[in-house]
């Protein structure tokens, strides 16, 4: 008991180590301590539940916090995908005409000059188009 | 789990299905124009905007391969897939000596930002090796189209 007292001297004095300190929570925790340290109980006591609340506190918070994360950057991703569906929706189904511009690629080049598109796509249309000719040998085959 | 997670989860789900169902309505064929697109050899068009208006079309895309005989049987195979498909409502194949000339085919309409658009398929062998893939989308009647590629003499 006289260790007690001098350990409460010291902790009064700030100079106990923390497994210095554990042992006089546990010394009030456990049991009877001399009358003249009672009035040191609610201190120590409480300390004591304190510090176990902190530490079933701490084991939880990660936990909980990871929870949180993840579901904040699961929304995060989902608000994303959900922006760029929007975003190429619009741009692709509401807006008249999209906002693509016509072009041509020869050779794997690529070239946006209106009057060169035109001429590429007539050209090719051409390319498919028909005479009466054409017709005439679709309808009667020449025999081989 | 919150109910504007719910939404916003059930939003995503949605706009996929959407994108889904989109890409599922297109042939084999458009592959052709990406796959190819930009090859030596092959001249690629693309119209967008007012230049389709005047021709009431919404999408045009043409490939005019100077040497259509690398590409030609998976051209081929891929008017082929788009015949079988019930994607075709009308077709007009020229083969000439089990070579495929020539194919005009109109395919099942769509219908997009609420209105119904017809889609055609081209394809044409020229002079030597050069052929001709055309892909049409617009309001364009069959008519209009023939008439648009008769060539008069």
């Amino acid at each position: 008991m006289d260790r007690l007292d001098e350990l409460i001297n010291r902790y009064f004095d700030g100079q106990t180590t923390c497994a210095e300190e554990r042992l006089i929570r546990q010394a009030f925790a456990q049991g009877s301590v001399p009358d003249e340290l009672e009035v040191y109980r609610p201190l120590f006591t409480g300390l004591d539940k304190l510090s176990e609340r902190h530490t079933h506190a701490g084991d939880a918070k990660p936990a909980r916090r990871r929870r949180g994360l993840c579901s904040l950057r699961l929304r995060y991703w989902a608000g994303g995908v959900a922006a760029g569906l929007a975003l190429y929706l619009v741009l692709t189904r509401i807006l008249p005409g999209g906002t693509a511009e016509s072009y041509v690629v020869i050779d794997g080049k690529r070239y946006t000059d209106p009057m060169l598109v035109q001429a590429k796509a007539r050209e090719a249309l051409g390319n498919v188009s028909y005479t009466d000719e054409e017709l005439s040998n679709l309808l009667f085959p020449l025999e081989p | 789990m919150k109910l504007n997670d719910l939404k916003l989860i059930g939003f995503v789900l949605l706009a996929c299905l959407s994108l889904s169902l989109r890409a599922q309505e297109g042939l084999e064929i458009a592959r052709v124009f990406t796959k190819y697109g930009n090859a030596k050899g092959v001249t690629q068009v693309e119209l967008n905007g007012e230049i389709l208006a005047s021709y009431r079309m919404d999408t045009y895309r043409s490939l005019v391969f100077e040497d259509v005989t690398p590409y030609a049987r998976e051209i081929e195979g891929c008017l082929e897939d788009a015949v079988r498909s019930s994607q075709v409502r009308k077709r007009q194949l020229v083969n000439q000596s089990g070579i495929l000339q020539s194919a005009y085919l109109q395919l099942a309409d769509v219908r997009r930002k609420g209105r119904k658009l017809q889609r055609y398929l081209l394809f044409k062998r020229g002079g030597k090796k050069k052929a001709t893939l055309i892909y049409i989308e617009g309001r364009l009647s069959e008519k209009e189209l023939m008439d648009m590629l008769y060539k008069k003499p």
